[in-house]
């Protein structure tokens, strides 16, 4: 970890500014900056972290007017176990259940949620060994020349294969969710469209502080990883209403029309989750409620 | 030597082991274990790996300029500054990288992420040649060697080598004589590193010309040699520590981390020096399981009893010897082996828990399966045609078995689990949750067990108190020490309680006893243990007739025997003392032992051979080591997703004679468990562009946890049989269990029909897809 400024932001409006300075991201829960910075993982990580956890009101679950209102230092735990999320929108608290492991859904926020980074095996390879066309460095993606396991069945964008791993993405995009930050509000499937590193399209200076969900539809999320107790989704599949979105087969939440999919750029090493994919749509749509 | 008549005193005593247990639980989970990497020192500085970005070739040029230039760095070294002019080949820096992540230089500073902050500021220079990444660089999947392929370097003009070819028999005239013969081309088996819990850590300082060495090892004393060969000192200026060691498994044993430390603390004036591997470094530089591959032509007679087997074997180890599941599980009369070391740009393999079993159990389940097929036998049945007996004889040297329980160990599992009702065809059972049925068996014999003590020494103290202490060359978990307790306790006739760990890890008062290895501890150590416990026996036992009561009965040694630390007169048990009456006068009492060998081709001196009489064969005849194990699993399989449920897993192994239960029970639990990992979870991850380790976070090489693995679905049942050559007729049961391995594959293949292959992996579901034709 590089020697790092600390910052605790004493409101929205000062986390900004600092963020404003350049060199600076914002920390939550830690759980994913952290173990970036120690990985020394690429040459991009800040030099200043501000920390937003003790700025007030920014925790909480509330229906409000049909829409379900979750603050964006909501933990994990809280949103899994919420009663309020399970009967307005059963495929979030499902999703957010079978993220990570409970120490982590513990600490870590639905906002850090929505902004980690990419999980790409090259791309999170400790000492940056492979700075790849994500972080802007001169080597490519590696995934495309090399294992491709793991990564996007349907193209790449800006030269990246990358999935996006976050398990709430998928509802977020099917539920029509609206994400609300610093600067405006943004329409789910719309914030996950990548720019930079992130999985997402803010702006380096701005922060997420409330994500609504519309209620009322019935929904499930099915997920799919090797290893059950603590692991990113190779796929996943969010079913709310009509709608049907794929977590872990593109750079962003895939949506899908009709009963399944074909992937459009599957590799050896990644044709399965096609396979995978059609068997979630299938058990997500049977199982909504 | 003939053992006394035997009671032992850990399986009476279910609460002296219990507590024998708690006492080393406590400091573990509690926090108190010193491992190395706890320790502190004022002054300290630390140091970290600056690891290669290539897979094959030589430093050229390190420029560390950047890097001294960050505040708190206070030296770099490289193999020049290291090794250059020692005589040694590298002492940890290399000059000619073999594989991605070797280490190639070594950052010294005032913390630990100063040291890491700096990796990527060491610019390295290269000369960079080509590399093998693959094994198919080199091997066809045919088993034809590749024409043409780049030297990996590792050997100076080939990428593999023929080692210990071996041959029984007359294969080729077997093979023509049999019924049915088939070849079957088997897979590449999973390569992981399989020690990933305590990093690698090693801790140096000198005072005046003596060095202290503080390292995360199983072999303190190995360590001490190398030491001495490295730094051309003496051995009794190097005093090496280890009190506890977070998971060996066979692979933290010659390295030279220890002599790297020691030599840059010397350079730096003899400040302690911490060097640490990070999550990354420690995945890198550790040893690793090879990954195996056989071609193997089986031949039967009309019953399907074997005739002849012809294996050709590479291996990503560099030693490709035959193993006893192949040479001395089944009656085979006629057996050629020939195995090739397969060496590329990767880093080092080492011995998969001290043995080749997991690989090649697999292997030959694979071709036995099948086989059994043609005849239309369940595996059981074509395994119970061939199996070896209890008293049979090695089918090479002829000399008897120390102990062989495999057969027992097949029919323990075969009952427990129902395997003869549940067993059904391959790939034709489908459940009413739509899962596929399936259920596989395994049975092998192996080398663990060992009595290969004849460079083992224990050390066993009396205190004034009557209490007893015993010195242990190895670390303390791994329940090791307690096994040498109950030995001790058993031989002097003291209480188990009364025998207590001295001081364990430390070159300075331990005799090269001390190699946790579990395999061959109990064994080999035991052995030592119980000649250093007959020794203090005597010592005592002749001390205690110049003493009242027994002086004034006249009592010669032979006249006198001890239980519970109660010394007594055999003919006149009235006549007694405790072991504190007698030492309240004595001088202080030590037992010192060498342990003995058992094999054939041992150098020992020291009651080589059977210990007693074993079907005929006399007491010091030479005899075949070895322990056994069988285990049954059933899973179900997910045809849609190709994901495998473990409903039950069945494992027996033969444990010699049980003297401390819960060790046996803790070994096989975590060999067994450990194999859910190997066969379903776990591997290696490369680039198949650089051969570069890409797994290198938990998260990616999919390590499962705790919530991964049912303990409820694992049955251990140890099978208790008598080592003829062990102390006390135990041996050590190390890691049999991971022979299981084998029945989760061929219960997968009795599931769906198929064999999955692994492809230097574990069966994920991606490739229990690709297996079942949907990927
Ligand atoms: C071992 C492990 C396993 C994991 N498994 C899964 C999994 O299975 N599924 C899954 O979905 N995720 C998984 N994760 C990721 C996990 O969900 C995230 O680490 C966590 O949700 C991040 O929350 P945090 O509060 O700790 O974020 P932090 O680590 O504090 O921040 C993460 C990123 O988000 C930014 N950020 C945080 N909050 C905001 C905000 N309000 N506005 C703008 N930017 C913000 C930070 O600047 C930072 O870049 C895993 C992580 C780990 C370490
Ligand atoms: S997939 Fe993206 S993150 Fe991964 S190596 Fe390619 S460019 Fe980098």
């Amino acid at each position: 970890m590089d020697n790092l400024v600390h910052v605790n932001a004493g409101s929205l409006d000062d986390a900004v500014a600092q963020l404003a300075k350049g060199g600076a991201e914002v920390c939550a829960g830690g759980t994913d900056l952290m173990s970036s910075l120690k990985g020394f993982i690429s040459d991009n990580l800040p030099t200043t972290i501000v920390n937003i956890k003790q700025i007030s009101g920014l925790s909480y679950i509330k229906e409000d007017g049909g829409m379900l209102k979750i603050g964006a230092l909501t933990t994990l735990d809280e949103i899994a176990n919420s009663s309020v999320v399970a009967s307005k929108c059963a495929a979030l608290a499902q999703a957010a259940a079978v993220v990570a492991s409970p120490e982590i859904r513990n600490v870590g926020t639905i906002g850090g949620n929505i902004c980690q980074r990419p999980r790409c095996i090259y791309y999170r390879n400790e000492y940056n060994d492979f700075n790849c066309a994500r972080k802007g460095g001169k080597g490519g993606c590696y995934a495309l020349t090399g294992l491709s396991r793991y990564h996007s069945i349907f193209g790449l964008v800006n030269g990246c294969m990358a999935v996006c791993p976050s398990d709430t993405a998928p509802v977020l995009v099917a539920a029509g969710a609206k994400i609300v930050t610093t600067k405006k509000t943004w329409e789910a499937a719309d914030f996950f469209k990548i720019k930079g590193e992130k999985i997402n399209s803010l702006d380096a200076d701005e922060i997420v502080t409330e994500i609504q969900v519309p209620t009322g539809k019935k929904s499930c999320y099915k997920k799919f990883a090797f290893r059950k107790s603590f692991d990113f989704p190779l796929v996943s599949c969010a079913v709310v209403g009509d709608k049907v979105v794929l977590g872990g087969v593109y750079n962003s939440p895939y949506e899908v029309s009709g009963d399944t999919v074909k992937a459009t750029s599957a590799t050896a090493y990644n044709k399965y989750k096609e396979q995978i994919a059609n068997t979630l749509i299938k058990r997500a749509k049977a199982d909504v409620k | 030597m003939a053992l006394p008549e035997m009671k032992i005193v850990g399986l009476d005593n279910e609460a002296a082991q219990k507590e024998i247990r708690s006492r080393n639980m406590q400091s573990i989970l509690t926090g108190r274990a010193d491992y190395v990497n706890d320790r502190k020192m004022a002054g300290m500085l630390w140091a970290t790996t600056k690891h290669a970005t290539i897979s094959h070739g030589t430093v050229k040029k390190v420029d560390a300029s950047k890097a001294l230039a960050l505040p708190g760095v206070k030296a770099v070294f490289t193999y020049d500054d290291i090794t250059a002019g020692t005589g040694a080949a590298a002492m940890f820096p290399q000059k000619t990288v073999l594989y991605w992540g070797a280490p190639v230089a070594v950052i010294v500073a005032d913390d630990w992420y100063t040291a890491e902050r700096a990796i990527n500021l060491v610019n390295v220079e290269y000369d960079v040649l080509p590399a093998v990444v693959k094994t198919t660089d080199v091997v066809g999947d045919d088993g034809v060697a590749v024409e043409n392929a780049p030297l990996s370097g590792r050997l100076a003009d080939t990428n593999y080598a023929n080692s210990m070819p071996a041959e029984r028999g007359d294969v080729a005239a077997g093979l023509k004589a049999s019924a049915y013969t088939k070849t079957y081309n088997l897979p590449w088996t999973t390569t992981h590193q399989h020690a990933p819990i305590e990093q690698y850590t090693a801790f140096a300082y000198w005072i005046e010309d003596d060095v202290y060495v503080y390292l995360s090892t199983q072999n303190i004393h190995g360590h001490r040699t190398i030491i001495r060969n490295r730094l051309q000192i003496p051995l009794n200026k190097i005093h090496c520590f280890n009190h506890y060691c977070g998971g060996g498994h066979g692979q933290r044993l010659n390295n030279e981390e220890a002599a790297m430390v020691a030599a840059i603390s010397r350079k730096l004036g003899g400040v302690p020096v911490m060097w640490r591997c990070s999550k990354k470094h420690s995945m890198l530089l550790a040893g690793r399981q090879h990954d195996d591959k056989g071609i193997f032509t089986m031949g039967c007679d009309k019953d399907g009893k074997i005739v002849a087997l012809d294996c050709e074997y590479w291996t990503t180890n560099y030693g490709a010897t035959i193993t006893p599941i192949i040479s001395a599980t089944f009656t085979i009369p006629n057996l050629k082996w020939v195995g090739h070391g397969t060496y590329l740009n990767q880093p080092d393999r080492c011995a998969w828990r001290c043995v080749n079993d997991p690989p090649t159990a697999v292997h030959l389940t694979m071709a036995m399966d099948d086989m059994a097929e043609h005849y239309n036998m369940n595996p059981y049945e074509f395994r119970k045609k061939n199996i070896m007996g209890e008293h049979d004889l090695d089918q090479d040297t002829g000399n008897p078995f120390c102990t062989k329980e495999v057969n027992e160990c097949m029919e323990t599992v075969v009952e427990k689990s129902g395997y003869l009702s549940k067993w059904h065809k391959p790939g034709t059972k489908t459940l009413s949750n739509g899962r596929l049925h399936g259920i596989g068996l395994h049975a092998h014999h192996d080398s663990h067990g060992r009595v290969n003590g004849n460079d083992r020494g224990a050390v066993v103290l009396m205190t004034p108190d009557g209490t007893i202490l015993t010195e242990n060359g190895g670390s303390k978990p791994h329940n090791a020490p307690t096994e040498m307790n109950i030995i001790v306790a058993e031989v002097l006739g003291a209480k188990v309680t009364d025998v207590n760990c001295g001081d364990y890890g430390n070159t300075d008062v331990t005799l090269n006893g001390g190699m946790h290895g579990g395999s061959s501890f109990t064994g080999s150590c035991g052995a030592a243990f119980y000649s250093a416990a007959m020794d203090l026996k005597k010592k005592l036992f002749t001390y205690a007739i110049t003493r009242e009561p027994f002086a004034a009965e006249g009592a010669k040694v032979e006249d006198l025997d001890s239980k519970d630390s109660v010394i007594f007169m055999t003919k006149k048990p009235d006549v007694k003392a405790t072991f504190a009456n007698i030492m309240a006068t004595a001088q202080p009492m030590a037992g010192v032992g060498v342990g003995w060998h058992a094999q054939q081709n041992a150098t020992a001196t020291v009651n080589a051979g059977l210990q007693r009489e074993k079907d005929g064969f006399p007491v010091g005849h030479k005899a075949e080591w070895g322990s056994a194990a069988a285990s049954v699993t059933e899973v179900e399989v997910d045809p849609e997703t190709g994901e495998v449920f473990i409903t039950g897993h069945w494992n027996s192994v033969g444990c010699g004679r049980v003297i401390y239960k819960d060790g046996v029970l803790q070994q096989m639990g975590s060999g067994s468990e450990l194999q859910y990992a190997q066969a379903l979870y776990y591997g290696d991850i490369h680039d198949p562009a650089t051969g570069a380790i890409i797994g290198t976070q938990y998260t990616e090489s999919q390590l499962p946890t705790t919530l991964d693995i049912d303990p409820t679905t694992n049955y251990l049942y140890p099978v208790e049989g008598d080592d003829h050559s062990g102390p006390l007729g135990a041996h050590g049961i190390g890691e049999p269990c991971v022979g299981s391995y084998a029945s989760i594959l061929a219960a997968i293949y009795n599931a769906i029909g198929k064999w999955v292959d692994p492809d230097h992996g574990a069966c994920n579901p991606d490739r229990v897809l690709k297996a079942l034709g949907k990927a």
